[in-house]
């Protein structure tokens, strides 16, 4: 249980690993992620579910540095047992069927998003990616989202608001996936709420227990409280007070 | 029970007068000192001495009728192992507790039995200090962890084909399983967490109650056959389904109350304003500083912990232990009213923590960079008693101040967690499971649910006799159903 199966690497910041968990990877589904600890004295760490091969019993998770790449990778290689993996946790994205949808993120906010991209593209929605990337150093899974995207837009040095404020126009778009820095998500989902496109956003949030018991990954939608563990990780991008999660975020920084 | 007219009994009830036995004064259990118990995590409470221990046995009168067994939420045989205890037979006084609890080192520790069995022992009727049962009880179950004994929970019945799973290893779960195994079932314990024990290691803090302690207790139900799956949240690793087809005939549910309350004011979202799950959960499980490695540490100088139950005590009583200079109790009533047990709230005394009764936060307020650096505090006044025949706090009009503070644990209180995708069940509006008051079974045949997920948040052993009460009733059930298909 546990053994991690495929370690490839997209460049010194990003990782992807492959773990046998025949239980999760049977019943993840597209929003769902997973807490692992790497090892006996381990913190419990949560990471998206990218991919599953139910055949395999295999799920598929993305490490980036800023979650502690460098450290882990010393804890692993192929064959490695990881003592703890929980999941899948979190509620399902409810994902949408033929739609013109737009999907916009980073590159570590396409990480969660891959999943619901990809069951978009087989639901019939004709699925616009646009990835705000300033560096080729943090990018991973870009073959993937060519490979589910009717059409890529890559920005690099137009504002982010200009360019998907265009998009929506030219493609007439009808629903907003979000998902990346706070603040790209807060102006995105104000240009939705502006032309009135529903938005879901899916939060990358610090969790110590991922069960529902601790309260960090707590973030105010509609004037109410919700725990991203439990509630989330998708919520309705129009109500996310990201105002306040940007300034607890930076307990994190 | 045990019979108290065995000849040896009678002996030993012969061996002193009621008088001597009644002129011992109650033992006083030795602390560490307070000044420096604060320096580290050790346990505060030491343990009694074995002479210490045979002589506070000495004063139970082993009564005929005893209204200490009536007092514990699981009937321990009170007097049956303490007059083991006075004959110096602690492996015997172990084999009696053990047929009642499975966690007797940590119902000696963390129950209130000042409120319990001590609460109707005789002495108290009396009007003297109550045998210290507690204390007792930790003795019995520590002499036997610390000297290497083995002493079997013993299994009654012979061992029965029929499967049944527990859902959550804290307290409740641990005390279904032990008495479900004891009556022959074959027993899984399905735990969510990366270890077992639920709120007494996530919860309880290494100096109230030592997770090796609560490690030892589990390892007994595992050495009588109890099978125990960590990191598996059922209803969203396996479902309820899933274990129907797994062959399980029955499933206790004891989740728990761990879904923490905030207040809803103003700044209670700051960055510095935790709730006590996350201060007590990091602090028992990783440390102040490893969490992620950008998380915030959480060593403050100034901490303010509001609420005055067991949980905001332990709280403030671990910020002591980081360091703060400054550990505070902020309450909405007076002394009187806390509901912690009156012993943490004298280690707390003792320790130096500040308790600010009626007084209450309205308000967080954050430093120009957005982090928190005070809380505006209300003085309260006590009112009417309300339902709970408290008298209730209200606000003294225009008498607020401010307090600086780096860390605030929000304490107020716990929701159940709620079991996720659960076949027809009925449920409240909170999230906790209905079932009947004395079998603990809920509305559907083969379920069964105990402890805080039931009550929501109550005591240790209050938890553990709905364990009990639940396997004794699902026990019945099988018996009843197999006698009617002729088995």
């Amino acid at each position: 249980m546990n053994e991690i199966t495929e370690i490839f690497p997209y460049s010194s910041r990003t990782m992807s690993v492959k773990i046998s968990n025949p239980m999760v990877a049977s019943k993840a589904r597209p929003g769902n992620f997973v807490v692992i600890r790497f090892s006996d004295d381990g913190v419990r760490l949560p990471f998206s579910i990218v991919d599953t091969d139910p055949q395999r019993g295999t799920i598929e998770i993305i490490i980036h540095r800023a979650e502690g790449l460098d450290e882990i990778q010393k804890l692993i290689k192929v064959g490695t047992e990881l003592p703890d993996l929980l999941g899948p946790l979190g509620k399902a994205a409810v994902v949408d069927s033929g739609k013109r949808v737009l999907c916009c993120g980073d590159g570590a906010g396409f990480v969660p998003l891959l999943p619901i991209i990809r069951a978009l593209h087989e639901n019939g929605c004709e699925v616009i990616s646009v990835m705000s990337e300033r560096s080729d150093k943090t990018t991973c899974l870009s073959d993937e989202i060519e490979n589910f995207s009717d059409r890529v837009i890559l920005v690099k040095e137009r504002p982010l608001e200009e360019v998907v404020g265009k998009a929506i126009e030219d493609f007439k778009i009808e629903k907003i996936w979000l998902s990346g820095p706070t603040m790209m998500m807060k102006e995105i989902a104000a240009i939705a709420e502006e032309r009135d496109i529903p938005a879901d956003c899916v939060l990358n949030m610090i969790m110590i227990d991922g069960i529902g018991l601790c309260g960090t990954c707590r973030v105010t939608v509609g004037g109410e409280l919700k725990h991203t563990c439990q509630d989330g990780p998708v919520f309705d991008a129009r109500k996310v007070d990201f105002d306040q999660l940007f300034n607890r975020q930076r307990l994190f920084e | 029970m045990t019979d108290r007219n065995e000849q040896w009994r009678v002996d030993l009830r012969a061996k002193h007068t009621v008088k001597y036995r009644t002129a011992i004064p109650r033992v006083r259990m030795s602390e560490l000192d307070a000044k420096w118990r604060i320096s580290c995590e050790l346990e505060v409470n030491t343990g009694l001495s074995l002479e210490q221990a045979v002589l506070e046995a000495t004063r139970c009168l082993d009564c005929p009728d005893p209204g200490c067994v009536k007092g514990c939420p699981v009937n321990n045989d009170i007097p049956g192992f303490i007059k083991n205890m006075e004959r110096r037979d602690f492996k015997e006084a172990m084999t009696v507790l053990n047929r009642t609890t499975v966690l007797p080192a940590v119902c000696g520790r963390v129950c209130p039995q000042e409120k319990q069995c001590e609460a109707s022992c005789i002495y108290t009727r009396m009007g003297k200090q109550a045998v210290s049962i507690g204390n007792l009880e930790r003795f019995t179950a520590d002499y036997e962890r610390l000297t290497g004994g083995e002493s079997e929970i013993r299994c009654e019945a012979a061992p029965m084909p029929l499967k049944v799973a527990v859902i959550g290893s804290g307290p409740s779960g641990l005390s279904f399983a032990g008495d479900m195994r004891r009556r022959g079932y074959q027993v899984t314990v399905f735990e969510a967490l990366h270890f077992f024990g639920g709120v007494l290691k996530y919860g309880i803090p290494e100096f109230c109650l030592p997770n090796e302690v609560v490690d030892s207790e589990i390892d007994k139900l595992k050495r009588i056959g109890v099978e125990f799956v960590k990191d598996c949240y059922v209803g969203k690793s396996i479902s309820y389904q899933d274990l129907h087809e797994m062959g399980y005939k029955g499933i206790y549910i004891a989740t728990g109350a761990g879904k923490p309350r905030l207040m809803g004011i103003p700044g209670e979202n700051l960055p510095g304003v935790v709730t006590a799950n996350e201060y007590l959960i990091r602090l028992n499980m990783v440390g102040p500083d490893s969490m992620g490695k950008n998380m915030r540490s959480l060593r403050g100088k100034h901490v303010a912990v509001i609420g005055g139950g067991n949980t905001a005590i332990d709280a403030v009583r671990y910020a002591l232990r980081m360091g703060a200079d400054r550990a505070m109790i902020v309450y909405r009533r007076g002394m009187e009213e806390m509901p912690a047990r009156e012993e943490e709230i004298r280690h707390a005394v003792e320790e130096g923590v500040e308790f600010l009764t009626l007084c209450n936060p309205v308000e967080y307020v954050a430093d120009d960079k957005g982090f928190l650096k005070g809380m505006m505090v209300q003085r309260m006044e006590l009112g009417e008693p309300d339902e709970s025949g408290r008298r209730s706090p209200r606000a003294v009009p225009g008498d607020i101040t401010e307090i600086p503070v780096d860390i605030v644990v929000v304490s107020v209180g716990y929701l159940p967690n709620p079991p996720e995708s659960i076949p027809m069940v009925t449920m409240t509006k909170q999230g906790g499971i209905v079932v009947d008051e004395e079998s603990m079974k809920s509305s559907s045949s083969s379920i069964y649910a105990g402890g805080d997920i039931v009550r929501g948040p109550s005591t240790v052993i209050v938890a553990m006799g709905d364990g009990r009460r639940a396997a004794k009733a699902m026990s019945e059930a099988f018996y009843r159903a197999m006698s009617e298909l002729n088995i």
